[in-house]
């Protein structure tokens, strides 16, 4: 563990440091894991001939990164970012954050900014983070 | 989002619940609003935002109202911020002649449009053209103008001069509830419904 760490920072690369029991060092670990976080898995699954049950990877994962004061503090630098009032959802610079298949419902997606005021806009991206860390 | 909707309708439903005891009415009065299909084709059936104003708007009564007006300004503004129909409520709260809760409530809104303000004059975003699309400027899509519309009798200087008076009746609708300053539950909900209603009475859409 000491020696991966020095290893990390010695080349840069960013460190996650999650429960010691969340051990994620073979690939079938790895793609249960990337499972959850697609949604294609449900958290807490049992595993196939296993007992015991599995850990919620997933909400554990989700947990550790987004406490409320984290969620609340990712939407305020989403809306820093993208300041809703200066973007249209055509917009390029919003490419990033859109589900394919909400956006072709958005009516007047190349002329319309938001017509909502601030409070509500926090709502919703409150709501839309939230909804992200959620099984599907 | 429709889910997180229904919770706030939820916290709208509980307050009216609260606000119908203090009242000393029959909590059972609730089943009708429970059971209007307004709120559960909208609210849940649609995820329609005004299940926030509503909450805010019920919560800032049940918190308190115009006997705590500061404290119920804060959801009162937070609700005018998701919907500013939701603004109508705030008259309730005040007394004549106070200065410091207009200035407050003004303060707050400025406070949370802050962030946004990279948008300068942008910050209303689409509304202008909205109530263009809409037929708001022309009268168009008011239902009174339309109505004189087709009796041939409508100008183009009509739907501003409409906007104005509306402004002021509403102002004057306002001063009138609170003229006494009353501070009990009754009379706030009771001017909130008033004034509401004389809004939505105005400003009748054409729609079908």
């Amino acid at each position: 563990m000491r020696r991966s760490l020095e290893q990390a920072e010695r080349h840069a690369i960013p460190v996650k440091v999650l429960s010691s029991w969340y051990d994620i060092d073979d690939s079938e670990s790895l793609d249960w894991l990337l499972a959850e976080l697609r949604g294609d898995k449900p958290p807490g699954h049992v595993h196939e001939g296993r007992k015991r049950r599995r850990p919620a990877r997933r909400s554990v994962l989700m947990r550790e990164r987004s406490g409320v004061a984290a969620a609340m503090a990712l939407v305020l630098l989403a809306l820093a970012l993208f300041n809703p009032y200066l973007h249209v959802p055509a917009d390029p610079a919003l490419s990033a954050l859109r589900d394919p298949e909400q956006y072709g419902l958005i009516d007047k997606r190349d002329y319309a900014v938001t017509i909502y005021p601030p409070v509500a806009e926090v709502i919703f991206a409150l709501i839309t983070r939230i909804s992200t860390t959620l099984p599907r | 989002m429709k889910l997180a909707m229904v919770l706030f309708e939820a916290v709208a439903v509980l307050a009216v619940f609260r606000l119908l005891r203090r009242l000393g009415k029959n909590p059972g009065g609730l089943v009708a609003y429970l059971l209007h299909p307004t709120p559960i084709w909208e609210i849940a059936g649609n995820g329609h935002v005004e299940a926030a104003t509503l909450a805010c708007l019920y919560g800032a009564f049940a918190v308190g109202g115009a006997e705590r007006p500061f404290v119920a300004a804060i959801p009162m503004t937070l609700g005018a911020l998701v919907k500013p129909t939701g603004a109508l409520g705030l008259p309730a709260l005040w007394r004549p002649y106070q200065a410091g809760l207009p200035l407050f409530v003004v303060a707050m809104a400025a406070a949370l449009y802050l962030p946004f303000a990279a948008a300068r004059t942008g910050i209303v975003g689409f509304l202008p053209r909205y109530l263009e699309e809409q037929g708001l400027m022309s009268g168009e899509g008011v239902f009174w103008l339309a109505l004189l519309g087709k009796a041939g009798l409508r100008s183009q200087a009509m739907a501003p001069a409409f906007a104005a008076l509306t402004v002021l009746a509403l102002l004057a609708l306002a001063l009138w509830t609170r003229r006494r300053g009353a501070t009990d539950l009754a009379s706030g909900l009771r001017g909130s419904a008033l004034l509401l209603v004389a809004f939505l009475f105005a400003i009748t859409p054409t729609f079908p």
